[in-house]
């Protein structure tokens, strides 16, 4: 009787999901219980959570590119059980093994895509600069703005409704240098997952994607030096444990050095009296601290500056000197307290700073008097934000999420300052538009619901209100997606959500200038809103080595702004209201996705078909017209294979149709006594009504490994437009030099060879990280096959 | 490998990007087409303007039509055939009316034929008119080192009723004479500021002679009461001025069709913005199926007499 009533009651299994080497946990992790295949998957922090009958159970543990784990227990009680995986010897990291992770068709999210970081990392980059947003830009449904830019256009959106997420903190503006790379250092980065459509309601804010970034916790166990030296910047990474196996940090730094290599020739262009150069930086710190298996704290740090500047002239070589900068760059904090109420109840407490500021100025020097006058300006948006999460796992059937989050946002929309010292009289003046506060908040709740065998929902609600200047927007959203498993590992997916965005961009360029402005929905610009449904089918090969899936969708976008014809880029910070319009746009079309995840070749092909519409009132005299990006034909094709255990080899290839833009292509005589300036008029069949050439690349990359005493080494040899195609950048009309008028297209980058030079020290200590013989044995074997 | 080694060779990379000439074979629409240009007044004889469009990369001369034969239509019912003058200018003899719609249609061999049509609106009746501001209102001629300045400001306030039941557009027009003693007008150049009540026109009216003008959109007033701000400030020299006897002040606000607006608006907001690069292009409103240009309609209400300043 007693056995009987045992049986018929419920205990919870918890714990952590970490990587044995380095105790950093791992996200998505899927634990089940082979006897019942009920199981679960560990959230962001690695926490997981199973309910089951008391009885003898066994657990399999298992995580893409680590060995499973296998755990026979006897559930009578609740149980903690932290489960460390080992990754295979980290050379092999292209070549995964085949475990039980999580497979696409029994997911009930869609349009969700994770890229194993070490995977991207083998993908071919501009001058070896390896970038997360750019490797996202081979997906389908994500195209990238132009030439080199970090810009994501997802499903038809822009560049400002990305929710660009590092350690749950926004970035606003995720460039380097005039968005040719991403702020992302990404070796210190754990994992990103691109959210593009069917988003659950723990995420909003923006319309189109979410990009969620996780950096890496820092080696618990160990010290681990990272570098890297390339043709315009070099990287390195320091983690390691404070207090083993209790506090542990990580830092990066990554500095480009162009400046100091063009020095010279700047120099010697202008006989000595110039000085000038470019240069970003960005450092990353993160320490997290463990105080018990209920309570961890995290705490991240960012910093990224971008400054270009010049000087002409000095005391020396001439009475008058001229000067100036342009500089950019991201601020953020985060502070995070992962706490265990129940083994079924997991809270995260987020308290996040983030800030981006832009600036520029001009110094005008009297060598002859000592007088400067100089002016700036400045402009940019500062967040602080309060979250707290919960994830609340009652029973294998359902995941229950529900928050609230509070922002306060600062909106600096452009202050100048003057300034002059030396004269009679100094002066300092500041005049501007005066800063814009506004207040977001939001709540959600969501359940990840297995509802029978073959259906599985994820249904939720997002509810947000903004206050700025004494008006208050709100919107609920719902928010669905759900698979229905079908015979054959296939499954039939859909999804709906609706999204609302509260802040603006002012973007005077395509290529992500940081001159863009964040402004906030006011009372004459309102919020911009989405609407998505999509339909598709996902179905994994062979133990999940091949994923295939295809999907459809719809998105419409409501009360977004663009630039009314004429309209002047300077000066946009003054009555930006009066130069933008709102109106609406769609997006439509079909995304395929066939990928291999392990073996020695892994890689994916991705295609995209769509079509993307913009129609506003007062532009184009309200007829519909293409979106610049409005690319017919999308077509990435990633190849990473791994010949040796020394060598890899990566091949990417992409194709899109041309952008859409605006090109008078004939002018015509206007009508007498019309024009205030006299002359003829430009003929433009429409807005957009010209389609660049096709954009078309081949990337090729061959990393080289080489063990050394202290580590290993990697040499990287590659290049970026292999076979030099001239993929258009910008046209302009200009005259030749008989005077005649001609149009020129220009292309950004034709061949360029990238080599860059790796480096990781080891310091590995395996009798500290193994206190089982039995382990230590098993992972040296590992390292024999080698 | 030294510092300036590798200076040259970031160099070498950077400039590994290209231009290349687009032939105009390998642009799309080249094709000349006609290109008609008319607005109807209900005080004028109706005049059309024909001429050809060219390649944006072409460097030749606009080509005047000459030989085109051009027709005008009322309500879909032949009116006239619009006789060629001179310089590709074609006119009638058939003054429109308010309230009807007109066609002009144009072809010349070698071209596809080109129609646009527009609708002539109502008359606009000025029931009132303010002077106000008069503190600073006051027209002077100023001597200073030999030059004769004229100077001075007059405010104005022009009350209208918009015709709710149709969609109107409007241009309101000033016309600034100066005479001598003897009545004969002085040629001068004059700046005139104008504004509607919505506060959303603003800025240099078109200058037309002796007619400055400035249009405004309906859905501003929407039937409402408009009132346009009127500011003419004087300021002009010459060497000598001839003895001034007095000045005019005359106003107008007239209807314009929805076409003639789009196109004034669009056309002057292209000519403002076209070699700045920081600008978003602008594209003009066309009305000329298989062409280009514009066919509008203008219903000049009467003038009403504003002011007239005998000068010293």
């Amino acid at each position: 009787m007693a056995s009987a009533m045992l049986s018929a009651q419920k205990f919870t299994i918890s714990g952590y999901v970490s990587d044995k080497r380095t105790q950093e946990k791992l996200i998505g992790a899927v634990v089940l219980d082979a006897r019942t295949k009920l199981g679960t998957t560990s959230n962001a922090y690695g926490f997981y959570s199973l309910t089951l009958p008391s009885d003898s159970i066994t657990l399999i543990y298992s995580y893409l590119g680590f060995r499973p784990v296998r755990k026979d227990l006897h559930l009578k009680q609740h149980m903690t059980v932290n489960v460390d995986l080992l990754m295979d010897n980290e050379l092999q990291t292209v070549e995964v093994v085949a475990g039980q992770d999580d497979k696409i068709e029994e997911k009930s999210g869609m349009s969700t895509i994770n890229i194993p970081v070490e995977q991207m990392r083998k993908v071919p980059a501009l001058l070896g600069e390896v970038d997360i947003l750019k490797v996202l830009q081979l997906l389908p449904g994500v195209k990238s703005g132009g030439e080199g830019s970090t810009g994501l256009y997802v499903r038809g959106g822009g560049p400002d409704q990305n929710l660009i997420l590092l350690d749950g903190a926004p970035i606003y503006n995720a460039s380097h240098l005039f968005g040719f790379f991403s702020t992302f250092n990404s070796d210190a980065i754990k994992n990103v997952e691109l959210i593009k459509g069917g988003f659950p309601a723990r995420y909003g804010g923006r319309l189109s994607s979410v990009i969620d970034i996780s950096m890496k916790e820092g080696n618990m166990r160990r010290y681990n030096v990272e570098g890297s030296i390339g043709i315009i910047s070099s990287k390195l990474l320091v983690e390691g444990p404070i207090w083993k196996n209790k506090t542990s940090f990580i830092f990066t730094a990554r500095r480009t050095y162009l400046d100091k290599l063009l020095s010279p020739i700047i120099t010697a262009a202008t006989l000595g009296g110039g000085e000038g150069g470019y240069y970003f930086y960005d450092l990353n710190l993160k320490v997290n601290h463990k105080f018990s298996d209920k309570d961890r704290v995290f705490l991240s740090f960012y910093k990224g500056l971008d400054k270009f500047s010049f000087k002409t002239g000095d005391r020396f070589t001439g009475d008058l000197g001229f000067g100036g900068y342009l500089r950019w760059g991201n601020a953020l904090g985060s502070a995070r307290w992962n706490h265990v109420f129940t083994s079924r109840l997991f809270c995260n407490t987020n308290f996040t700073y983030t800030e981006y500021k832009f600036g520029v100025g001009r110094e005008l020097i009297d060598y002859r008097n000592d007088t400067r006058e100089k002016s700036d300006y400045f402009s940019g948006i500062r967040d602080w934000a309060l979250k707290v999460n919960f994830d609340y796992i009652p029973s294998p059937g359902h995941f229950i999420k529900y928050g609230v989050g509070h922002i306060y946002h600062t909106f600096k929309t452009g202050a100048n300052q003057y300034k002059t010292t030396g004269f009679d009289l100094n002066k300092d003046s500041l005049s501007g538009n005066p800063d814009i506060f506004a207040n977001e908040l939001n709540f959600y709740i969501e359940d990840d619901w297995k509802i029978a065998s073959r259906i599985k929902i994820n249904i939720g609600v997002h509810a947000s209100g903004f206050l700025v200047q004494d008006n208050f927007y709100r919107s609920l959203q719902p928010r669905f997606s759900g698979r229905y498993l079908l015979p054959g590992n296939w499954s039939i997916k859909a999804s709906y959500s609706t999204m609302m965005q509260y802040i603006h961009l002012l973007s005077n360029s395509n290529v992500g200038l940081p001159t863009d402005l964040w402004v906030p929905a006011t009372k004459l610009i309102k919020p911009q809103r989405s609407y998505q449904g999509a339909l598709g089918f996902a179905k994994s090969f062979k133990q999940n080595t091949y994923e295939l899936s295809i999907e459809g969708y719809y998105k419409e976008m409501t009360d977004i702004i663009d630039y009314l014809d004429g309209a002047n880029f300077i000066g946009q910070s003054t009555n930006w209201e009066k130069k933008v319009a709102q109106g609406k746009g769609w997006s439509y079309g079909t995304e395929l996705f066939f990928q291999k995840k392990k073996g020695k070749y892994t890689g994916w092909i991705g295609y995209t078909l769509s079509w993307t519409n913009r129609q506003f009132k007062e532009i184009n005299f309200g007829k519909v017209y293409p979106y610049k990006y409005d690319r017919r034909h999308d077509i990435s094709f990633v190849n990473l294979y791994k010949l040796s255990n020394k060598s890899d080899v990566g091949i990417t290839w992409v194709y899109g149709t041309g952008n859409a833009i605006s090109l008078p292509l004939q002018s015509y005589q206007a009508l007498p006594n019309t024009l205030v300036t006299g002359g003829d008029l430009q003929y433009y069949s429409s807005k957009n009504n010209y389609r660049m050439a096709p954009y078309h690349r081949l990337d090729i990359s061959i990393n080289r490994h080489k063990k050394k005493k202290w580590g290993v080494v990697t040499w990287t040899f590659g290049a970026y437009n292999f076979y030099g195609r001239k993929n258009p950048y910008f046209l302009y009309f200009s005259n030749n030099s008989y005077g005649r008028k001609q149009l020129t297209q220009v292309s950004l980058f034709s061949f360029i060879p990238t080599i860059s030079y790796n480096f990781k020290f080891d310091f590995r200590n395996f009798r500290e990280i193994f206190k089982d013989d039995e382990e230590l044995k098993e992972f040296e074997e590992f390292e024999k096959q080698d | 490998m030294n510092i300036r080694t590798i200076s040259i060779l970031i160099a070498v990379v950077f400039s590994t990007g290209c231009r290349k000439i687009i032939e105009p074979k390998d642009l799309p629409d080249q094709d000349p087409r006609i290109v008609l240009n008319c607005v109807l007044y209900t005080d004028s004889l109706p005049t059309a303007y024909l001429s050809v469009s060219k390649s944006i990369i072409s460097g030749k001369d606009y080509k005047n039509l000459d030989n085109a034969v051009c027709d005008l239509y009322e309500d879909g019912n032949y009116v006239e055939k619009l006789v060629f003058q001179k310089n590709g200018r074609y006119t009638g003899i058939h003054k429109p009316l308010p309230g009807k719609k007109y066609t002009v249609t144009a072809g010349a061999s070698g071209y596809k034929n080109v129609e646009g049509s527009s609708n002539m609106g109502n008359s606009v009746s000025i029931y009132r008119i303010e002077r106000y501001d008069t503190i600073n209102s006051n027209i002077s001629l100023q001597y200073y080192q030999q030059m004769t300045s004229l100077g001075g400001m007059e405010k104005f306030r022009i009350y209208l009723k918009d015709d709710v039941s149709t969609r109107n557009y409007y241009a309101l027009s000033m016309n600034v004479l100066l005479y001598d003693t003897a009545g004969n007008v002085i040629t001068h150049t004059l700046s005139v500021s104008l504004s509607d009540n919505a506060g959303q026109v603003t800025g240099s009216p078109t200058f037309n002679s002796s007619r400055y003008s400035i249009s405004t959109d309906e859905t501003l007033v929407n039937g409402n009461e408009l009132v346009f701000d009127v500011s003419v400030y004087f300021h002009t020299e010459a060497d000598m001025f001839p003895p001034l006897g007095r000045m005019e002040l005359t106003g107008s606000v007239s209807n314009v069709s929805e076409d003639y607006y789009k196109y004034l608006q669009s056309a002057n907001r292209q000519a403002i913005s076209v070699n700045s690069v920081f600008s978003e292009p602008v594209i003009v409103y066309n009305n000329i199926s298989n062409g280009m240009g514009i066919v509008g309609c203008f219903n000049s209400s009467p003038h009403k007499l504003i002011r007239v300043n005998k000068l010293r």
